[in-house]
């Protein structure tokens, strides 16, 4: 049951509570968000997900254009869809539609005064803008003669250009080449010194560089929400991989593979490096270094694994799939 | 402390309150329904049909051209059965049928309904944007003609006539775009919402028109008296609608337009033109502003409650 009277809505970024989205009704009924609960505090929030996992939805809900079938959701303590929420929104579509017929300059001035930008200051940061994305050669060009990467930045200044105090940016480096994504991803750390921005993504190295939280949606439902620090470190602890580098890998493995402290080792032929699963983590910490001296190797590496974002994302999309599977 | 006049405008600008409704309805107005050379085409097409309808469709043996029957019978004919109640009807539906599902298509509505601005206001933007361009077309080319006529017949007071014809057109514009901004709202794909006014503009004054004398024959006893078909048949309300302007404000004899459209009819007798009075003509004006308010209003409601993505 919804317990909205219980929590200070203004204290979070966003903050939903069983938001749910259904498209559709009856036997072609469609769940695309699934009663999820977001508290996204201040700083860079990544939402990700698979293609089709109710990223987008959950955005186009926050910003009102899509209905709330069930649940609620507020910005900034303002109910989500509300005008006064859309003010403070500088949205970033997945697709951003642009009007292909103004030029670059009528477009940002236009979406600035939709922003409720007085006419002085909305030309005024269109120039800026346009300076600042390298546009301003095009600026009296139509949108139509510009190049997949220029509507781009065009998109993305036209979320910048308003008064808004929170970004939502769905995909926002999707269709762009790394020169142009870096730069992007530069621009979103900059922009979160001072705001808040709420980022899905399905680029997961991307999000582990900007982001400091993040929540997984498959499904449209949470996977799993917490800072990538505490994701990876949960991760790595569940998993508990060492990998070993010597001078002499094979002659390791041998020795290693008949300890009953070890569950299982195996040499990752990718990197050629030995990978250990430990039953007993104290005990390999203590005979590595023994084995070592006393096969007289030169050790290389020994460390404990930690998965990268994009491995604990495929994992968690795996056990997600199983967990279907059985059910 | 005395200020520059640039400096007092600049100052004066800066605390005008912005309207994102304003904002809206001037750039559908000058950079999507009203783009110059869309402007410029419809003006012409609007012009030069009308004489050209008169000079393949009207016989000259009926027309006199001496005297004021061209207004009766040439002009009045024209504007209302060509220029104003096609042409114009479907350079209206054509600019404002894409509107909204073109936008939701290409995803700048996503744009829009994200910005502090309400579905209500950006669906009246849009609708004020299509009058302003109609009205404007109507008024321009309207213009024109009358000017040329009154410089060719100096004899004959075309003041009524410009009026009759200006709030006919208006009656047509709203009903042509509350259907079409209805139908926009509603269906998804913008070629469907285009297809549909304009094939009902060619169905409603040229194809069932052309068919509409199987229903009358029989004399008295025709089907389209015998079971009321008139009541359903929105020709036959547009021309008693432009009747009950024509009757007051230009106040002529009922003429061959009104026959085609069963406004009138030729008594037997002595082959003069008499009105049939089906219904009244304060009726059929009510009835297709119910009709246009009906389409508006299932479409604003629908855009409202609409999953814009």
């Amino acid at each position: 049951m919804i317990q909205k009277q219980a929590i200070d809505t203004s204290n979070y970024e966003i903050w939903t509570q069983e938001l749910t989205k259904y498209y559709a009704r009856g036997e072609n009924q469609v769940k695309a968000v699934d009663s999820i609960d977001i508290s996204m505090a201040s700083g860079i929030h990544g939402f990700l997900g698979p293609n089709g996992a109710g990223k987008t939805s959950t955005i186009n809900m926050l910003i009102g254009a899509i209905s709330i079938t069930k649940g609620i959701a507020f910005v900034k303590g303002l109910k989500a869809g509300s005008r006064k929420c859309r003010k403070i929104i500088g949205f970033l579509p997945q697709d951003p539609g642009l009007y292909s017929k103004l030029t670059g300059k009528q477009y940002l001035k236009f979406v600035a005064q939709m922003n409720g930008v007085k006419k002085l200051e909305a030309e005024r940061r269109t120039d800026e803008f346009l300076e600042k994305f390298d546009l301003k050669d095009a600026e009296n060009r139509k949108i139509e003669t510009y190049s997949g990467g220029m509507k781009q930045k065009v998109a993305f200044a036209s979320a910048l250009i308003g008064n808004a105090e929170i970004f939502v940016l769905d995909e926002p480096t999707s269709d762009l080449d790394p020169i142009m994504r870096n730069n992007i991803i530069k621009d979103i750390k900059n922009l979160a010194r001072n705001k808040s921005i709420f980022v899905s993504s399905h680029v997961l190295s991307e999000v582990e560089l900007m982001c400091d939280r993040v929540t997984i949606i498959n499904r449209g439902k949470i996977i799993t929400t917490d800072t990538i620090k505490n994701i990876k470190k949960m991760h790595t602890t569940a998993k508990n991989i060492y990998l070993l580098d010597t001078n002499s890998n094979e002659k390791i493995l041998e020795d290693l593979n008949g300890k009953d402290f070890i569950d299982k080792a195996w040499i990752d032929e990718d990197h050629n490096i030995i990978n250990i699963m430990p039953k007993d983590t104290e005990a390999l910490q203590k005979y590595i270094p023994e084995a070592i001296i006393k096969n007289n190797l030169l050790l290389r590496k020994f460390y404990q694994k930690e998965s990268t974002l994009q491995e604990i994302f495929l994992e968690m999309m795996n056990e997600e799939g199983e967990e279907k599977n059985v059910n | 402390m005395s200020i520059s006049k640039s400096e007092e405008q600049i100052e004066m600008e800066s605390v005008k309150k912005v309207f994102p409704s304003f904002i809206l309805f001037k750039k559908t107005l000058f950079n999507e329904v009203g783009t110059l050379p869309k402007f410029i085409w419809a003006i012409i097409i609007m012009f030069l049909l009308g004489p050209l309808f008169v000079i393949i469709s009207i016989n000259p043996s009926l027309i006199d051209y001496s005297d004021e029957s061209i207004f009766d019978t040439g002009l009045g004919f024209v504007y209302l059965m060509l220029t104003t109640s096609i042409v114009f009807s479907i350079i209206i539906s054509v600019s404002t049928a894409p509107m909204i599902s073109f936008e939701i298509r290409e995803g700048t509505m996503l744009m829009l309904v994200s910005k502090p601005i309400s579905r209500a206001n950006i669906f009246l933007s849009k609708f004020l944007a299509v009058f302003t361009f109609g009205f404007l077309i109507n008024l321009i080319s309207l213009s024109i003609t009358c000017l040329l006529t009154y410089a060719r017949y100096p004899f004959y007071d075309v003041l009524p006539f410009f009026l009759v014809i200006l709030v006919y057109s208006l009656i047509i514009l709203v009903f042509f775009e509350c259907l079409t901004m209805g139908l926009s709202c509603i269906l998804r794909k913008p070629r469907t919402v285009l297809i549909i006014p304009v094939g009902f503009i060619i169905f409603l004054f040229l194809v069932f028109l052309m068919f509409k004398p199987l229903l009358l024959l029989g004399g008295e006893t025709n089907l389209y008296e015998k079971y009321h078909l008139y009541i359903f048949d929105l020709s036959y309300h547009f021309a008693n609608a432009y009747f009950l302007l024509v009757d007051n404000l230009l106040n002529i004899e009922p003429s061959l337009i009104f026959v085609m459209y069963n406004v009138a009819e030729y008594d037997d007798g002595f082959g003069n033109i008499v009105y049939t009075n089906y219904v009244s003509p304060i009726f059929s004006l009510i009835l297709l502003i119910s009709i246009a308010v009906l389409a508006v209003s299932i479409g604003y409601f629908y855009f409202k409650k609409r999953d814009i993505s």
